[in-house]
């Protein structure tokens, strides 16, 4: 079952992308070789880089689990809800659960997080499309976002 | 043949400029190690309630009968104590430990180790080749070391006492007999921040292998020590070096070969090498792993062609800063941040652990240029390599808020009002005594409780890595389970000498609080002081519970441990009489945090791992936190993950701990008939001179 | 032999090449014979009568510098396995390293050659330094003929010694291929086992029959990275110990898939 992504406004996307206030933040955990570290994300641009730093597709964890494994781990379920609720992007939380109802529990989270991240980052891409904003442009959280025109 | 000692101790007193020695033989019932280490404390020390960076502190940086032998795990260990500057609000006789091999150098030059007291007059440098022991003047005036980073100081040094020629051997002493060596010597070294007398200042040896916690390198910053440097061309001799061979043999067969490779388990990163921090073949032409003396676990990182922090490993590597907060974010990055924090000499753990907490002081407008707590670091940019730069230097020059955060998170919460709010909520995740968070107290309670009734991080990676970091990492990866909850806590519990019970490593909400939780801390303080903090075998070796090269998994603890003590010392030491030793070292340590002041209320844990910490509109701390627990009469691996910790709860374990340790329950403080019973009679007199007891 | 025939001759030694005796010693090749006549290495193949012959030894540790991990291990067990106790100073493969030197001149294994000219053996006064016919040939210090004169020592082409002077027991001593290991229960000798290869986890000594080249380092420091596990642990396996071109782009493949798995790509405030 696949949900719909429609296009969003220009005022959603400016919306989905904003910078939150330090209550409406969301965590994650980095569990990697020396510990485990929280992660605080304040816009979902942070969310999507932090899924981006996890190297489980890359590192063979089945065959030689190494020092150098960075598990970058967001409670899906918290994740989604904080997308639907706090974000406020309804469609982006569907299109994620749905696909996370296609993944067999059994094969634990690393493709979770692949569904997740991928989807989150055709989204964002989605938003700067829509704001016009080109991949080199450095404004601040996208709130005031002014067209390139690249 | 000889047992493994080096037979003398250095005691070198820098106030006085001389040089005494003492009888390792005189300190043998300690083991080695901390254990050794405490017990010249004890001696030296006469009041033990002086601040760390008085002259009365005595600093000891101690090896044991292992180092320098073969022993896997041990061979390269030192074991630094003496009272520590990070501790909080009291500074808490601690230790730290490192790895490299400056622990074999001290065996070869005739030494077991080092006692510095004092303060010298002016910065200074200890010099030691084999029996010859010189105080040189590290000042501008004598060999310049003084200013100089961790990095630049060794260099500077390795050239110094080899007269310039690193290529060729080196010639000691006079005579054609008196010595030769091509090695470095081993050095160690406090850099800009211990200087500074920074309190979370590290000692580095060899670029990466540090004393982290406990601010050691503020010690010899006070003390104006830059680096301890030996050259050793002597021989150490054991007890049955054929018996040696073969244990080495034997434990290297239960290893993985390099040959053929089988595949490990899923979380149990430690079971291979490390491989240099950094190390790419985008940024780098080529690399090595590195191992500490002795060892075949080559885990001490490595070193690249760009020659950015060698020997660093774990969270030596500025992790954090591969946060969400910098877009450049790659291992290149990583490197260069790690190989500053190892120069300026920081522990990286305070470094790093800091910074959410700064950042949600940011994010909330009380930090910042002009704010209530004013800096002018850009916080906005943290992660970046700029911003990296800046923090480092901040904390080890004491610059911007680093004047405050150089004093430890604690005592800057406290300065800024702010320690009882952010402690209780969180944001400040201080683990206990000032040292912060590491693994999670509220799940792994040996961490939490070990570290509350220590004056430290206890950073003892037991359970964590078996029964936390496998049994979480399983499920995460999709992968099954070796065996049952039930099989691996009996497969585990049968190495838990003298007790021997499965129901120690009962982690369940029930079990946490149980009499076994208290049977299994008092077995984890023993055989950490005494078999991995004394004997000295390395927390990254040792215990093995779980190897994923044996057959059923069973791994070597308690049969690797008394077998190369026992070949190197030609004791006959068993396992569980290591055990009794740890007891011992640990009630020593326990009588010197009494005579510093500890009551029972301090054994304590911060506030927040008992508040119910729902931190913003969707997290909660759902991290998979799976461990054994046995709940309705089965075993089975459950995620602990949302607990916390009650305060009822926690204080009468306190008290059934106590009384089981032979403690007065009331203050958390050793009975005399306890330290009568242990050998102890003339700390019990130490402690009524001082009303503890 | 005419002059030219002198000159052309690989094994020939001659003043007018400009070699010197320790060039000559460590870069003729391939033979395995080296001729001893009264202590004065002679070129050519037509000796006198009483020239006598060095039979090549029947081992010879060849290592991989850049596998090495430097913990030292084979030290602590060449010294172990000879002495008894351990020491440095009494090990006959040393490694020295230097962490702050930029890899791979960070770490060199400095291991006997077993010379076919062993110039060690040719100093030697006493004999004490000399070629053990019963253990393989293995070039090694019958400790009870040394007189402390290290000429030995002094000889060695390379750097530093190989043949070294042991000041805790004085006497001269050299990597012997364990042939005489009295406190270890193996075997050694060139047919048998070595301390240092047993105890080296990296696999990084491997004990060859055949003479390695001579000339330069390449017969000694091999690579020996390829068909282990060093791929899977992400060490480089190119025989200069650099990572190979292949090494290289699978990284920069693997660099873009996490650029491209992270796809936001507004630098934010950056």
């Amino acid at each position: 079952m696949t949900a719909t992504l429609t296009v969003p406004t220009k005022e959603q996307a400016t919306s989905f992308m904003r910078e939150l206030g330090f209550e409406d933040r969301f965590m994650g955990y980095v569990l990697k070789a020396s510990g485990q570290m929280a992660v605080t994300v304040y816009t979902l641009e942070a969310a999507i880089l932090f899924l981006g730093q996890d190297n489980t597709a890359y590192t063979v964890v089945d065959q030689f689990p190494g020092h150098d494994v960075h598990v970058a781990y967001m409670e899906p379920k918290a994740l989604v809800d904080w997308i639907r609720e706090v974000i406020g992007d309804v469609d982006l939380a569907d299109a994620i659960e749905a696909a996370s109802s296609e993944i067999p529990q059994e094969s634990g989270y690393p493709p979770q997080l692949r569904s997740m991240r991928e989807l989150m980052s055709q989204r964002f891409l989605q938003y700067m499309d829509v704001l016009g904003i080109g991949p080199d442009s450095g404004v601040e959280g996208g709130t005031n976002a002014e067209p390139t025109g690249t | 043949m000889g047992n493994g000692y080096a037979g003398k101790i250095l005691v070198v007193d820098l106030t006085k400029r001389s040089t005494s020695t003492l009888n390792t033989s005189d300190y043998a019932e300690w083991g080695g190690g901390h254990g050794m280490g405490s017990a010249v404390f004890w001696d030296l020390c006469k009041d033990k309630t002086v601040k760390a960076f008085d002259p009365g502190n005595v600093l000891t940086v101690m090896t044991g009968p292992l180092q320098g032998t073969l022993t896997p795990f041990a061979s390269g260990r030192c074991e630094v104590q003496g009272i520590a500057p990070e501790g909080f609000p009291i500074e808490w006789y601690s230790r730290s430990g490192f790895g490299g091999r400056m622990a074999g150098q001290l065996k070869y030059a005739g030494w077991d180790g080092i006692a510095v007291m004092g303060k010298a007059d002016k910065p200074v440098w200890i010099d030691i080749r084999n029996q010859n022991v010189a105080i040189r003047d590290a000042g501008p005036s004598g060999d310049n070391l003084w200013g100089l980073d961790t990095a630049e100081v060794e260099q500077a040094i390795y050239k110094l006492v080899r007269n310039n020629d690193t290529v060729n051997w080196t010639q000691y002493g006079g005579s054609r007999d008196s010595g030769r060596s091509t090695m470095n010597p081993g050095v160690l070294s406090c850099g800009p921040a211990g200087e500074n007398l920074g309190r979370c200042a590290s000692l580095i040896h060899e670029g990466g292998g540090g004393a982290g916690q406990g601010g050691f390198g503020a010690v010899f910053g006070s003390k104006n020590l830059k680096s301890i440097s030996v050259i050793g061309t002597g021989a150490v001799g054991v007890a049955d070096p054929k018996a040696l061979m073969e244990a080495r043999a034997w434990a290297e067969s239960n290893w993985w070969d390099i040959d053929n490779l089988k595949p490990g388990l899923p979380g149990m990163y430690t079971s291979t090498p490390s491989g240099a921090i950094g190390a790419d073949p985008i940024n780098d032409v080529g690399s090595r792993d590195n191992s500490c003396l002795g060892c075949y676990k080559s885990c001490h990182g490595g070193h690249t062609s760009r020659g950015l922090a060698p020997n660093s490993s774990c969270f030596d590597s500025f992790y954090n800063m591969m946060g969400p907060f910098s877009a450049d974010h790659a291992s290149s990055d990583n490197a260069v941040t790690t190989d500053r924090l190892q120069r300026m000499g920081i522990n990286a753990w305070e470094a790093v652990m800091s910074i959410p907490w700064l950042v949600s002081l940011f994010k909330l407008g009380i930090l910042g240029p002009g704010k209530q707590i004013d800096s002018k670091l850009d916080w906005a940019d943290v992660g970046s390599e700029a911003f990296n730069k800046a923090w480092l230097e901040a904390l080890a020059y004491r610059t911007d808020v680093g004047a405050d955060l150089a004093e430890g998170c604690a005592r800057a919460a406290t300065k800024w009002g702010r320690y009882e709010e952010d402690t209780t909520s969180g944001t400040l995740a201080i683990c206990a005594h000032g040292y912060a968070h590491h693994y999670d107290a509220r799940k792994e309670v040996e961490w939490g409780y070990g570290t509350a009734l220590d004056g430290r991080d206890i950073n003892e990676h037991d359970i964590a890595l078996t029964l936390y970091w496998y049994t979480s990492m399983a499920p995460l990866f999709g992968m099954p389970y070796i065996m049952p909850a039930k099989d691996l806590v009996e497969m585990i519990g049968s190495t838990l000498l003298p007790y021997k019970d499965p129901m120690m490593l009962d982690f369940s909400d029930e079990g946490i609080y149980s009499d076994a939780m208290i049977k299994f801390i008092s077995w984890h303080r023993a055989y950490n002081r005494f078999w991995k903090q004394s004997a000295i075998f390395c927390d990254w070796g040792v215990t093995d519970w779980i190897n994923p090269y044996t057959k059923g998994y069973k791994g070597l603890t308690p049969e690797l441990e008394p077998k190369f003590f026992n070949a190197v010392t030609g004791k006959n030491l068993t396992f569980e009489e290591g055990m009794k030793i740890g007891t011992k070292i640990w009630n020593l340590d326990r009588a010197i945090f009494a005579l510093q002041g500890r009551t029972r209320d301090l054994d304590a844990l911060a506030e927040w791992q008992f508040v119910s910490s729902k931190m913003a509109a969707h997290s909660v701390y759902e991290v998979p936190y799976i461990m054994p627990a046995f709940e309705n009469g089965q075993w089975s691996y459950k995620n602990v993950n949302s607990r916390m910790l009650d305060h009822a709860k926690f204080e009468d374990w306190k008290t059934r701990y106590y009384t089981f340790e032979g403690w007065d329950p009331k203050t958390g403080i050793a009975t005399r008939e306890t330290l009568e019973k242990l050998g102890l009679g003339k700390v019990a007199d130490e402690l009524a001179a001082a009303k503890k007891i | 032999m005419s002059e030219n025939e002198e000159r052309n001759d690989e094994t020939t030694y001659s003043p007018q090449s400009g070699l010197s005796r320790r060039q000559f010693v460590t870069g003729v090749g391939g033979i395995g014979l080296g001729v001893v006549l009264g202590g004065v290495i002679t070129g050519g193949l037509a000796q006198p009568a009483s020239a006598v012959a060095i039979e090549g030894s029947e081992g010879y540790l060849v290592v991989d510098g850049h596998k090495c991990v430097g913990c030292d291990s084979c030290m602590m067990a060449c010294s172990l396995t000879h002495h008894g106790d351990l020491s440095f100073s009494q090990s006959r493969i040393q490694i020295t390293q230097n962490p702050f030197a930029l890899y791979p001149d960070d770490l060199t294994v400095a291991q006997c050659r077993q010379c076919p000219f062993p110039a060690c053996v040719e100093v030697c006064p006493t004999g004490a330094c000399h070629v053990d016919a019963a253990n393989g040939n293995v070039r090694t210090v019958d400790a009870s003929k040394c007189i402390g004169c290290e000429r030995c020592v002094d000889a060695c082409p390379f750097t530093p010694s190989r043949a070294i002077w042991n000041g805790i027991e004085k006497h001269a001593e050299k990597c012997d291929l364990c042939a005489d290991t009295p406190f270890w229960n193996e075997k050694g000798g060139a047919g048998g086992k070595q301390a240092c290869i047993t105890v080296c986890h990296m696999k990084a000594i491997t004990l060859q029959k055949d003479v390695p080249v001579q000339s330069g380092d390449v017969g000694y420091n091999v690579n020996l990275r390829t068909k282990d596990a060093s791929a899977k642990l992400k060490l480089p396996t190119g025989d200069d110990g650099f990572y190979t071109p292949a090494e290289v782009a699978a990284a920069k493949a693997a660099a873009a898939a996490a650029a491209a798995a992270a796809a936001a790509t507004v630098k934010v405030g950056h």
